[in-house]
């Protein structure tokens, strides 16, 4: 397996507030790991900081071997990661295969549609993610769930080894989260290392192997969901104190 | 006991996330309910549909027998209904009693002015002793007690208070929660909206479980204690 992401010490503060506190985890090459904690557990922050939207103020991120730590967010997705963000971001008035289109124009992505053309490529991205029959429309019209897949898909075109999604059920409907879920699934077993975060845990919690749990900026454990969930920290975290008493 | 508030079929969606999906919610006169649910189940919504910060995308809302959905914030908070927001929302750069008298703006009677005064300086002395004080300058603590007494001198009928133990220490919690059942018992019907199960379930009298936009199960303290559902909502499993 060998480790895909090596975060060590990571630390953030924005004025008196530690948003990330000296974190340190792996990230095993083709795992499926999910993060979670309470609002304001710095979760995002965190991902900011993998994805250098944020400097860190101390700690390092390694990446496949290499120092990645400080480096700007281009340069972090041609080595290989990619994110999607917790409020849907799109090219508003392109059709959805010119969004993916763009992605699949960045270097990592240019590699795999140099075979096929860009086009062909971006049209066999959203059929990945389910939307090739709205190829030709604008991402305004569509459906928030349509979407989470469009981010997922603009991810995709960058041709990632390393997948962040950033609250990827937020927001959505039963059906749709289940959309996402089986889409998530599908692209984990194609070889793409997934790391998520949720603070909706019903589908997060039941889909991934092994979850990291982070509150006020700490890393507090991580484990199989069960383990996770019945960690005394993470119970008062999300329930209280005193939450042991809760069945 | 009668009604005071009565929530019908209530939808509400931002852009095209949903946060409220067919919510049914009866509030009795004097009660003192709690809505508890991670974040993001709709709570904070919930509660801006109520007071008119938010105008629902379907369904009805009674006051007092009266349809006040569609209606704008000012004119719900006339009718009594007054909400403490999430953060507080103080005016920050004015002082204690500033921030209580901005409270009172929608009395119709001003002589109850000095009775609510009384009565929040009694619930909450730090305020009376820090009257002068500009507001940003209060401990976390201090500021949800202004945000509390600042709802409790528009004389509401209903007071809807939203997470007022967010960020603060545990034992400041319980003060504040302690000043809650205050305000129910001098007869303020009370909806409390609070990511802390645990605190929520000690001082509401009716617990409802909203998790993503639909209340899921609702009941009494003893009644949702053996409840596994509550852990499963807010940990999924």
């Amino acid at each position: 397996m060998g480790t895909i992401l090596e975060v060590k010490n990571l630390t953030k503060k924005f004025g008196g507030l530690t948003a990330v506190n000296d974190v340190s985890f792996e990230i095993h090459r083709g795992e499926f790991l999910g993060l979670i904690g309470p609002n304001g557990a710095g979760k995002t922050t965190l991902f900011n900081l993998i994805f250098g939207s944020e400097k860190p103020s101390s700690g390092t991120v390694r990446f496949d071997g290499r120092d990645i730590t400080g480096m700007k967010p281009y340069e972090i997705v041609n080595l290989g990661i990619a994110r999607t963000f917790q409020l849907v971001r799109s090219f508003r008035f392109l059709t959805l295969l010119d969004n993916i289109s763009v992605s699949c124009l960045s270097p990592r992505g240019k590699k795999v549609a140099k075979q096929y053309g860009i086009d062909e490529s971006a049209s066999s991205i959203l059929a990945a993610v389910g939307l090739v029959d709205k190829a030709s429309l604008p991402p305004v019209i569509l459906p928030h769930g349509d979407l989470r897949k469009l981010q997922i898909g603009k991810a995709l075109g960058t041709n990632p080894q390393l997948l962040l999604l950033d609250e990827p059920f937020s927001g959505l409907s039963h059906e749709e989260q289940e959309g996402i879920t089986d889409l998530i699934i599908r692209l984990h077993d194609d070889g793409v290392t997934v790391f998520m975060t949720g603070h909706v845990l019903r589908e997060l919690m039941n889909l991934v192997p092994r979850v990291i749990a982070m509150h006020q900026g700490k890393y507090i454990t991580e484990g199989s969901p069960q383990e996770v969930a019945n960690n005394k920290i993470v119970l008062e975290a999300y329930l209280g104190k005193g939450s042991e008493q809760l069945a | 006991m009668n009604n005071l508030l009565e929530l019908r079929k209530i939808y509400h969606y931002y852009g095209k996330a949903r946060a409220l999906e067919e919510i049914n919610l009866t509030i009795e006169d004097r009660a003192l309910d709690a809505v508890i649910g991670p974040n993001g189940a709709g709570k904070s919504t919930l509660l801006r549909v109520i007071s008119g910060l938010e105008e629902p995308d379907r369904g009805k809302i009674e006051f007092l027998g009266e349809r006040i959905d569609g209606l704008k914030a000012h004119k719900i908070a006339k009718k009594g209904i007054a909400h403490c927001p999430e953060r507080r929302r103080l005016f920050y750069d004015m002082s204690v009693m500033e921030n209580l008298e901005m409270g009172a703006c929608v009395l119709k009677d001003r002589k109850k002015f000095h009775e609510l005064l009384d009565f929040v300086f009694e619930v909450f002395p730090r305020l009376k002793e820090r009257k002068k004080q500009r507001a940003g300058t209060l401990s976390g603590g201090e500021q949800q007690m202004l945000a509390i007494g600042r709802a409790i001198m528009a004389n509401p009928k209903l007071l809807l208070l939203d997470e007022p133990s967010l960020g603060l220490a545990p034992k400041i919690k319980d003060k504040i929660f302690d000043a809650v059942n205050k305000i129910k018992k001098e007869g303020t019907t009370t909806l409390l909206v609070e990511q802390d199960a645990v605190l929520a379930m000690e001082v509401g009298e009716t617990i409802h479980l909203l998790e993503e936009g639909t209340i899921e199960m609702r009941g009494t303290k003893e009644q949702l204690e053996k409840e596994p559902r509550i852990k499963k909502v807010y940990l999924g499993i």
